[in-house]
């Protein structure tokens, strides 16, 4: 189908260059954002995580982890070795010798990391 | 399937209204924007309220503009701040959806389905954004709402601006009742030629198109003739993709030159910087064009004469040593000798650098790096820091063009 049949809007568009790339670094800078603030989960989410979590924990297979601090955006791969519910923390071997202590309330994000040697 | 909640806000004569929100004191006169006569650029390019009220219009000379209200304030036009009001718009539409396609520099689709469950109805969301616009900006929005981008274009368009609380919906239900008895000039996409096409048929209304066969107007006019068919029934495929403003088909500019030129050199001098303008953009998006086009409008109002032509380059290019011999072959073909008033030079069928960056036998190395070392210098000290020893002759326009925008002050 022609885009102009699909997208006529599009087509007839009339935008000054400098202002596309105004609107461009706009979007740019509002992906940036989004990329670097922590997104909020939801129950189920929260859930799926848990799972991937402790079947990670009991086969002792690597994932990766993107966590939000203070210190910004993280990701990282490593082992789960211990959670600690008390105090809400987890710890990851991450390929170096001192072991990787997180905030659960942190985690953003966790998935199996196949790749991972 | 739940219809979409699609809206048009356009901003009511927005370059004036950007003037009087900056200068308090020309509240409640009659404004209008206009370029400098002396540069050809005195047509009026915004009137406020108060100065239409008076008949002056948008596209009208100043001096008639004059002569319809002789204590009309003119006010020379300020792109970037127009371009940095439309950008706060956007910012505050963003915050009622994540879906916002701006459209022109006053005119802004915004996507709004599903947004009732947290804002209310959409004349509430309406009234909401007005308000937030008026008070964050001092300028005033009028709200076209449609189930699609084209029905809320239209409802804008005809009705929202004339009514008092500068909202109006149009949808599937209403479409033809409100839109078919409207003269065809109204419809999105009529423009004169296609009126005067359409009046030699008999089609004198919205309503007289919607009747004629899809099929008729397909082979009649191809896609535009089916597009316009789409129109008059109010149905439209287009989505609001935040995205697409990245999505471009083809950079170019156009000028309005100072006076008429008559001389082959002289214009040939304008085409070659408009060629490494257009080229420094190409290359600053990081892509290479494939086909070169160039328009030329002549001089004379009465008899309207000019060409438009596009060419495909020899091979992909983004410098003006690749491009310009292009646009000089189109040139020396087609220019009639008449005098020429305006050019316009665009590249089109672009693709990404890497893509296609493989050693073409007319390729340059050389050029390429003297181009890339250009680059660096005009965009660390402006596009008048490094240009070539021609652009110093009688009728070069690269020190006028410099810090405009859109060939206005910027």
């Amino acid at each position: 189908m022609s885009k102009k049949l699909n997208q006529q809007f599009a087509c007839s568009k009339m935008m000054l260059p400098e202002h596309r790339s105004s609107l461009q670094e706009h979007n740019d800078q509002l992906r940036r954002d989004e990329e670097n603030s922590r997104p909020v989960l939801d129950e189920q989410q929260w859930e799926r995580l848990q799972q991937i979590f402790e079947w990670a924990l009991a086969e002792r297979r690597a994932l990766k982890v993107t966590v939000f601090n203070r210190a910004g955006r993280e990701i990282f791969t490593g082992i789960p070795l211990s959670g600690d519910p008390t105090a809400g923390r987890i710890t990851f071997s991450s390929g170096s010798d001192r072991p990787h202590p997180v905030n659960a309330a942190d985690i953003a994000h966790l998935e199996p990391a196949e790749d991972y040697l | 399937m739940r219809s979409k909640v699609i809206f048009l806000a356009d901003m009511e004569s927005f370059y004036a209204g950007v003037e009087i929100s900056q200068d308090p004191s020309l509240r409640r006169k009659p404004v209008a924007v206009c370029g400098d006569p002396a540069l050809r650029h005195g047509i009026i390019l915004a009137a406020s309220r108060e100065a239409k009220s008076f008949g002056i219009k948008t596209g009208q000379p100043a001096w008639e503009a004059r002569r319809m209200c002789p204590w009309v304030v003119f006010v020379h036009p300020h792109m970037q701040t127009y371009i940095d009001y439309s950008l706060r718009i956007t910012k505050i539409f963003e915050q009622y959806t994540d879906r916002v396609l701006p459209y022109s520099i006053d005119e802004q689709f915004l996507d709004l389905t599903g947004s009732e469950n947290i804002f209310g109805s959409p004349e509430k969301i309406a009234a909401a954004i007005n308000r937030q616009v008026w008070e964050e900006t001092g300028i005033r929005c009028r709200i076209g709402m449609g189930e699609n981008l084209l029905q809320a274009k239209m409802a804008c368009d005809c009705f929202a601006k004339k009514m008092a609380n500068a909202f109006f919906e149009l949808n599937s239900a209403n479409y033809a009742r409100h839109t078919w008895n409207l003269p065809i000039d109204a419809l999105f996409g009529v423009g004169h030629r296609m009126e005067k096409n359409l009046y030699r048929i008999g089609v004198r209304t919205i309503g007289h198109l919607a009747t004629l066969p899809r099929d008729m107007m397909r082979r009649r006019w191809g896609v535009n003739g089916e597009v316009l068919w789409l129109n008059a029934h109010g149905i439209d495929y287009s989505t609001v993709e935040p995205d697409a403003v990245s999505d471009q088909k083809g950079i170019g500019h156009t000028a309005t030159l100072p006076r008429d030129y008559r001389r082959r050199a002289e214009i040939e001098l304008v085409l070659l910087e408009m060629t490494e303008e257009v080229c420094f953009r190409v290359r600053r998006h990081g892509r290479v064009g494939s086909t070169a086009h160039l328009y030329c409008k002549g001089a004379d109002f009465d008899y309207p004469t000019g060409f438009s032509r596009q060419k495909k380059l020899p091979d992909p290019g983004a410098t003006a040593a690749e491009v310009y011999p292009t646009v000089r072959q189109l040139f020396r073909k087609h220019w009639d000798g008449r005098p020429v008033r305006a050019v316009g030079i665009s590249l089109s069928g672009l693709s990404s650098y890497h893509q296609l960056r493989f050693p073409f036998s007319g390729c340059c190395g050389r050029e390429e790096a003297l181009a890339a070392a250009i680059d660096l210098v005009r965009t660390r000290f402006g596009k008048t820091s490094i240009f070539k020893a021609a652009f110093l002759q009688p009728g070069a326009q690269l020190f006028q063009r410099a810090g405009k925008i859109g060939g206005h002050d910027s």
